[in-house]
């Protein structure tokens, strides 16, 4: 019996008295840990190399907050409430509801914790490199350096043109001496001016290193040159020069000599990285395609009547914009532009829209909010998972360019700038100084019936270009140009969330009266004289 | 590392007792006699089968078991004194002393034993280390026998609800979800609160998703539940939330020599209990006939309609006959519900053993889909080779199936229009069409359950090998080794040309793989010493344990196929990978000591050393104690009221326990994103304490004429170190951290009566009644405050469970200063909302006067739509975010009642809530397309009725509102059971087929509902978290059953 008893508790004590013996200490086997990843140089890198892909989603090619930017824009509308789109683009426009409770609050919450993640890496890969790091050769510590530069740059220049402020924390910011504490906001001025002087030092950075290239599937998506990594950031400091202003007088301040020097020294091909299924794609251009059934396009958002009305040649936009808002009703339109409308008639199909008779959005959210109209431009299904994604065109450098030479006094200069994309895509007769040519066909047409301006062709142009290349050029356009709708926020206040976190007083923007509201409209002032121009 | 080497010394010293005591084994006396005697029921005189006799004297114990006709043999027995102990399931321990046998006589001794009918005098094995009467425990615990339970529970955990006071379980609603358990009151805010389980001595690994889920139905002989740490200090770093103890069938209760098959089936169906009511109206431009017009009054394809005019936008206008359904009907579809078991138990005298086979089918509610379907294995084995050794082995195999529903399936639901047909088939040859809708919301959710595949595959293996030897009488060594293993797979498949979303002409085609193995490894060993000093009997236990678990899961997708039709992931073009592995070790051991002073003065103390790798190096190892006593007043001489209380019982403890952080808080380590790369995501702390619970307990417990107990308990308990997922400032590119911070402070006030109202041969009638009452409050927050995800605020003075969100006011003294000043031009409406009407109007003028729609009015820096509901502002003039409900009810109780008449068998449990918040997110999101049916407006008085833009307003785009909180109280006859034992008839021509007995019951559960929720049922969300939001909707299940034991 003895050895019946040592068959039961021997193997019980002995595994007992092995296991007692076992160390405790469990490595993670999964996931690297921070000092094992910042020691291994190629490891690093790798952080670098991942933060265009996090910035990416928050700068308008994915869900928030590009839902929420283009329809305040009124770019897109949507009847649907996923993205913040409902509560933000509801008209008469309220204030932002920047409370942490907010169903909507990652329509804020998204690009500024994201942005900052994106920062994050971007100031561990570029500090680890100023102390000393060296990523295999001198060429590749360079390349990751420039990355990282240019990943500081347009991280906080997107932090500017979102917010009202921002805490710059760079490589040099030593976190411990910030816990507990609250950082330092500098007015969003200071944060885009921080970004450009990041790209300008990936800008430098990567002019010191001439044979730099960037491989195509990491990094920014793209094989990119240094020449060519040089132009898409000084592109993207024209963009961060001019989309920053929150006013017509700050969009009238805009240093545009500078616009002008840095869109010639800018890309000279589209900007447009390679999507990869489920890694890396483009769900703005997704959703604003979105077909669930055959023959029903575009059902989760459409082009807004404020985006294609002024290329209608019938008295149906006029009359829709004198109908009070919540009496409009969606209606078919005539144009010669041959991105909105095909050759065949009123319902055939443009280059970048069709006409579809149904309405998908519910009454009850405001039929002002209904078009016929869906958007093609970028195809649907699979496009945006593969292939070429363009992010930013080299029309809208010409068009920047175009505003900032009729804004220097130089309009003849602008006019073939816009008859570029005017004439080629839109197939529409070309601008003169004076605007279209007038008759009752003209495109754009101003709101009250009018053919429009030069300045009115401009916005035009570059409204129905720059629509589905992303979801947040069209805001920073119309804050600057005074189109948008009166109360509209001008700008994020720092997340709820954060302030929460911080233990600082919730304040927020938009809204009657409110700070940082959009004043009322008053879209078809040119900066200059020019013909057809109000007053 | 002290520690750890005491718990070395205590494990080999626990070792070598265990091996050196069995010399003493073979000791024995001469000239045997002989006790032989009947054991039979005090009140019936019926004799009592299965009844466990021994026989002590020193270091000699010998047992014996009675027959079917009661009597026990005693076949040699050293002469002597001895003392005589009686046990059986269901009645109260008889213990006799001075029995004196003579060398070589025969001795007859009958024993009359009395029915412990009341749960309270029943043995307790959970919370202590040494079973003991349950009059003799310091501390509640709770149980539930066989006999309490004759409706088998759908999940084995879900068989204490009602019948236990403090307990909370919120069931899942698709069969084969695990369950929601909470006991008194929760201890994390962030953890989970779920108690830990053991079966059989399996403690059950709670490391993987519904990990209760295995436990679908079960041969339960008993659960026991102990409630806090005050009671279960013994398990440690895992207890702060309690432990529930479940014990199954083991064939003990027996006559020796018997062997007894038992074949049971049950059938019936699944059908939703209630209904959620549906809108039936439509808001658009109609003719007399139900014909949409356009705006010029042509009769027009629906595609074409338009609204009505937004001055009179009402939903009052009926469909067209025949165009339009009830979805709920089209969707929901009563499902078969069968079990099937076959039990073979036989008591061989020293062995007994016990095997069972449980098959069960459950359709569910939904329309072909959701299927459940799960086998059971179970064979427990004990053997007693001689009267100091047992040895028991149990062990558990378990494979379910289910095909799981898609995430969205009841949002999907709630979205179809109620003129469209969800069952007409689509072109593309699937039976059900992809979008019925042109306004092409969501998908029809019939089409999308019938051409995805998603299964789930789980199997359950356990074992356990418990040793008891008892070398010396006043020395017992034991030990446990136990294992569980849980395997779980899914895999899914889409197949490309398939309409999906966002692919209304057919997809690319998808496909997933999932599986997890988790292996867990416990063991035991420990010494029990007993040793009677003069009136004392003192009790002392070391004990070593450790924990091994693994948890490895791997997942691989695909998309974008090359082929169609091809289930693998070799046909996708575009491939992910990704793997965990998880290793948690835990090395224990703890002491403790307990006195008996003359059976009235009881107390017991313990303390215990948990290491676990879950801790950073700094803080593996840490200590838990518990203290109790307990005053037995009725065995006091001079206790006044004999006659009336049996038994009456003070009883105190302290006990301390913990909770334990996951696998991956302590690592400060990256993410991978798909595709390579690292991000940053949670923070790590290799800081972390564990969530420190210490709960003090007092209570009364009685006995009352024999035949009514009553305990009283009232339990304080207060876990600090809170493991809280901190935000963090956005600039540090981690969002999270783990830390400790913060407490919450709960206390409860439970009461368990039990009555044998009737106990006559013919008629019995036993009651329980069980209710309760928990408060919990976060009374330390040192961190700023954070909102969780929907409704959740967790900040000091707040409790966990309540709801936060946005309010709508009532009153014009709510309005801003600016607007206050012009409180004329608005009304409360019928609804009780404050509404603007502008100066002169009533909030019924919107249709006459065509007000509804009117531009908004702009005052100070809001703007007021005509008639719509107004939120409440903060002082900074944001929307004010503010307390809006709380999910803790004010108190709940169950009664359940058996009745027993002759061959009937009657049992009846219903439970109630009282108050408790619900937040119906579901009826929210039906607002925002009108497919509520409080936005039908046929049958309100004209002036009345509400524009479809007013329930939009109220839907407040999903943000959490006060309109949406509703009260949860419910009474609900939870379980029912018919039972008909058939007639002696019947049972002669069975037992010409050697069948013994033979009944059929009707059982029905989640019966009836009585409540105002307007939900399916209140009983949703989690325990902390009331948010009713798309979960599959608990359904009633009747069945009939037929039983028949050879």
């Amino acid at each position: 019996m003895n050895s019946t008893l040592k068959k039961f508790a021997l193997p019980i004590g002995l595994t007992l008295i092995a296991a007692s013996c076992q160390d405790l200490n469990v490595v993670n086997p999964n996931r690297p840990d921070a000092a094992r990843a910042t020691a291994q140089p190629v490891t690093t890198e790798s952080f670098v190399a991942t933060s265009f892909r996090t910035w990416w989603p928050v700068a308008g090619h994915d869900d928030y907050p590009a839902w929420a930017f283009s329809t305040m824009a009124r770019e897109m509308t949507s009847g649907f409430a996923d993205f913040g789109q409902l509560e933000l683009s509801s008209e008469p426009r309220q204030s932002w509801n920047n409370s942490p409770v907010n169903a909507r609050r990652q329509v804020n919450e998204q690009p500024w914790y994201q942005l900052y993640r994106t920062i994050s890496a971007a100031n561990d890969v570029v500090g680890a490199i100023d102390r000393g790091l060296v990523i295999e050769s001198a060429a590749r510590t360079a390349r990751a350096k420039a990355m990282g530069k240019f990943m500081q740059g347009i991280s906080y220049g997107y932090l500017g043109l979102y917010f009202d402020k921002g805490a710059l924390i760079d490589e040099t910011t030593k976190l411990d001496t910030l816990t507990g504490k609250v950082p330092t906001f500098v007015d969003y001025k200071v944060v885009t001016t921080f970004g450009i002087k990041q790209l300008d030092a990936a800008i430098a950075t990567a002019n010191a290193q001439p044979t730099m290239t960037f491989p195509v599937d990491n990094f920014l998506y793209q094989s990119l040159t240094k020449d060519q990594f040089v132009q898409l950031a000084n592109s993207f400091a024209a963009r961060l020069l001019v989309y920053s202003a929150r006013s017509r007088e700050e969009r009238a301040a805009v240093n545009w000599a500078d616009v002008i020097r840095r869109v010639d020294a800018g890309i000279q091909t589209d900007f447009a990285p390679t999507a990869q299924p489920d890694v890396f794609f483009d769900d703005w251009k997704r959703l604003i395609a979105r077909l669930r059934t055959a023959g029903r396009p575009s059902d989760f958002g459409r082009p807004s009547y404020w985006l294609v009305g002024p290329a209608d040649s019938t008295d149906g936009w006029k009359n829709w914009v004198a109908t009070p808002n919540d009496s409009r009703v969606a209606f078919q339109m005539r144009t010669k532009d041959r991105r909105i409308q095909g050759t065949t008639g009123p319902a055939s199909v443009g280059k970048y829209m069709g006409y579809n008779l149904n309405n998908i959005f519910q009454a009850a959210r405001g039929t002002y909010r209904f078009s016929h109209y869906f958007y093609k431009r970028n195809g649907v299904d699979l496009t945006y998972q593969t292939g070429p994604q363009v992010a930013m065109t080299v029309t809208e450098m010409d068009l920047l360019k175009a505003e900032a030479l009729i804004r220097l006094g130089r309009a003849t200069e602008a006019v073939p700038l816009i008859n570029k994309s005017r004439v080629a895509n839109g197939e529409l007769p070309p601008v003169t100084v004076d605007g279209p040519p007038n008759g009752p066909g003209c495109v754009p047409r101003k709101e009250a019936g009018g053919c429009g301006s030069l300045w009115d062709a401009l916005r035009y142009e570059k409204s129905i270009e720059g629509a589905g290349v992303n979801g947040v050029v069209a805001f920073f356009d119309a804050r600057g140009w005074r189109t948008l709708p009166e109360g509209t926020p001008i700008h994020f206040p720092i997340p709820g969330r954060e302030l929460q976190t911080l233990q600082l007083p919730l304040y927020t923007f938009g809204g009657p009266g409110g700070q940082g509201s959009a004043p009322a409209r008053d879209p078809e002032r040119c900066p200059i004289a020019l013909a057809r121009c109000a007053p | 590392m002290v520690p750890r080497f005491a718990a070395h010394l205590m494990l080999a010293a626990s070792l070598v007792f265990g091996l050196a005591g069995t010399s003493a084994l073979h000791a024995q006396d001469t000239a045997p006699g002989r006790v032989s005697g009947v054991v039979s029921d005090s009140a019936s005189g019926q004799p009592l089968q299965s009844v466990q006799l021994f026989l002590s004297r020193g270091t000699t114990r010998l047992e014996a078991r009675t027959n079917p006709d009661g009597r026990f043999t005693f076949p040699s027995v050293p002469a002597g004194s001895y003392g005589l102990e009686a046990i059986r399931l269901g009645y109260r321990r008889v213990v006799r002393a001075g029995i004196v046998v003579a060398g070589g006589g025969t001795l007859t001794y009958d024993v009359k034993m009395t029915a412990a009918a009341l749960n309270l005098q029943a043995m307790v094995t959970t919370g202590v280390v040494d079973p003991a009467s349950g009059t003799r425990v310091p501390f509640s615990v709770g149980r539930v026998s066989a006999e309490d339970a004759p409706v088998p529970a759908s999940n084995a955990l879900e068989t204490i609800q009602g019948k236990i006071a403090g307990v909370s379980v919120i069931p899942t609603g698709q069969a084969g979800s695990g369950t929601n358990i909470q006991l008194r009151t929760p201890t994390s805010i962030s953890k989970g609160n779920s108690p830990l389980v053991v079966v059989d001595g399996v403690i059950q690994s709670a490391s993987f998703d519904a990990a209760s889920a295995d436990l679908q139905s079960m041969d339960i002989e008993s659960v026991e539940v102990v409630k806090g740490a005050a009671a279960a200090s013994l398990y440690g770093s895992r207890a702060a939330s309690g432990v529930i103890q479940i014990r199954t069938r083991r064939g003990t209760g027996l006559a020796e020599g018997t062997t007894k098959f038992t074949l049971r089936t049950e059938y019936g169906n699944n059908e939703l209990g209630r209904k959620v009511n549906w809108a039936q109206q439509h808001s658009f431009l109609s003719n007399e006939k139900g014909e949409f017009l356009n705006a010029a009054g042509q009769v027009v394809p629906r595609e074409q309609r338009v609204p009505d005019p937004i001055y009179a936008r009402f939903q009052d206008n009926p469909f067209k006959a025949g165009t339009f359904y009830d979805q709920v009907d089209r969707f929901f579809n009563p499902g078969d519900f069968m079990r099937n078991s076959l039990n073979i138990a036989q008591n061989g005298g020293k062995t007994n053993w016990f095997f069972s086979y449980v098959n069960q089918k459950e359709d569910g509610v939904v329309l072909n889909s959701g299927r459940y379907d799960q086998n059971d294995f179970r064979l427990n084995l004990d053997h007693r080779p001689r009267s100091d050794l047992s040895i028991g082995v149990s062990a558990y195999h378990s494979r379910s199936t289910r095909l799981n529903l898609y995430d969205d399936t009841f949002f999907d639901l709630i979205n179809q229009a109620p003129d469209v047909d969800l069952r007409q088939p689509d072109p593309d040859g699937t039976p059900y069409i992809f979008q019925p809708d042109f306004e092409g919301r969501e998908e029809n959710p019939l089409y999308v359950l019938s051409t995805e595949k998603r299964n789930r595959n789980r199997a359950r293996t356990q074992g356990a090998m418990e040793a008891r030897y008892t070398p010396r009488s006043w020395l017992t060594v034991d030990g446990n080794l136990s294992y569980d293993r849980s395997d779980r797979s899914t895999d899914f498949f889409l197949d490309q040309g398939v309409k999906t979303e966002g692919f209304g002409n057919g997809g690319p085609g998808e496909i997933s793989r999932f599986n997890g193995i988790t292996n867990a490894l416990n063991a035991s060993l420990s010494a029990n010493l007993l040793k009677r000093v003069g009136s004392f009997t003192l009790r002392s236990t070391m004990r070593g344990l450790m924990e091994r678990e693994t948890n490895d899961l791997v997942n691989a997708s695909g998309q974008i196929f090359s082929t169609p039709g091809v289930n693998s992931l070799n046909n996708a073009t575009v491939r992910f990978v990704n793997s965990t592995s998880e290793t948690i070790r835990t090395n224990s051991f703890f002491v403790s000591g307990a006195a008996d002073y003359r059976g009235k003065l009881i107390v017991d103390g313990l303390a215990r050393m948990d290491g676990s790798s879950l801790f950073g190096p700094e803080e593996q190892e840490n200590w838990y104690y518990r203290g109790s006593a307990a005053y037995r007043m009725s065995e006091e001489t001079w206790f006044p009221l004999k006659s009336v209380f049996n038994e009456f019982k003070l009883r105190a403890s302290q006990g301390t326990a913990g909770g334990r952080p996951d696998f991956n808080d302590q690592y400060e380590t990256f993410n991978f994103i798909e595709g390579g790369g690292l991000v940053k995501q949670n923070l790590g702390n290799k800081f972390l304490k564990p969530e420190y619970s210490k709960e003090t307990e007092l209570g009364i417990d009685a006995i009352v004429k024999n035949r009514y107990s009553i305990q009283l308990s009232y339990a304080r308990q207060t876990t600090s170190d809170q493991l809280l997922l901190i935000p963090l400032a956005g600039y540090f590119g981690y969002a999270n951290q783990w830390q400790n911070a913060g407490t919450v402070t709960g206390n409860t006030y439970e009461a368990t009566l039990e009555a044998q109202i009737v106990r006559k041969p013919t008629f019995t009638w036993r009651a329980g009644l069980v209710a309760d009452r928990s408060r919990n409050k976060i009374t330390e927050f040192n961190r700023p405050c954070f909102t969780t995800a929907t409704v959740g605020y967790r900040c000091a003075g707040e409790t966990l469970g309540n709801m936060y969100g946005f309010r709508f006011i009532g009153d014009a003294s709510e309005l801003p200063a600016d607007a206050k000043s012009r409180a004329s031009e608005f009304a409360r409406n019928d609804e009780g909302l404050l509404v603007y009407v502008g100066a002169g109007n009533a909030y019924t003028d919107g249709e006459t006067k065509r007000l509804w729609g009117t531009p908004a009015v702009t005052i100070g820096s809001q703007s007021y739509q005509w008639g719509m509901p107004v939120r409440a502002l903060d002082s900074t003039g944001n929307a004010a975010v503010t307390r809006i409900g709380d999910g803790n009810p004010d108190f709940r109780f169950g009664v359940s009642n058996t009745i027993g008449w002759r061959g009937v068998q009657l049992f009846m449990l219903w439970d109630a809530q009282v108050g408790g918040d619900v937040y119906n997110s579901t009826n929210q999101r039906m607002y925002q397309y009108q497919r509520s049916r409080d936005v039908d407006q046929a049958g309100k008085a004209q002036e009345l009725k509400k524009p479809i833009e007013y329930y939009v307003s109220l839907y407040s785009a999903a943000d959490p509102t006060s309109y949406f909180v509703e009260d949860g109280s419910f009474v609900k006859l939870r379980e029912l059971s018919l039972k008909y034992r058939l007639p002696s008839s019947f049972s002669r021509a069975l037992a010409r087929l050697g069948a013994e007995q033979a009944s059929v019951s009707l059982i029905g559960r989640n019966l009836v509902t009585l409540t105002r929720y307007k939900g399916y049922d209140p009983e949703v969300g989690s325990v902390l978290s009331r948010v009713d939001s798309f979960s599959y909707p608990r359904y009633r299940t009747l069945t009939g059953s037929f039983e028949i034991t050879f």
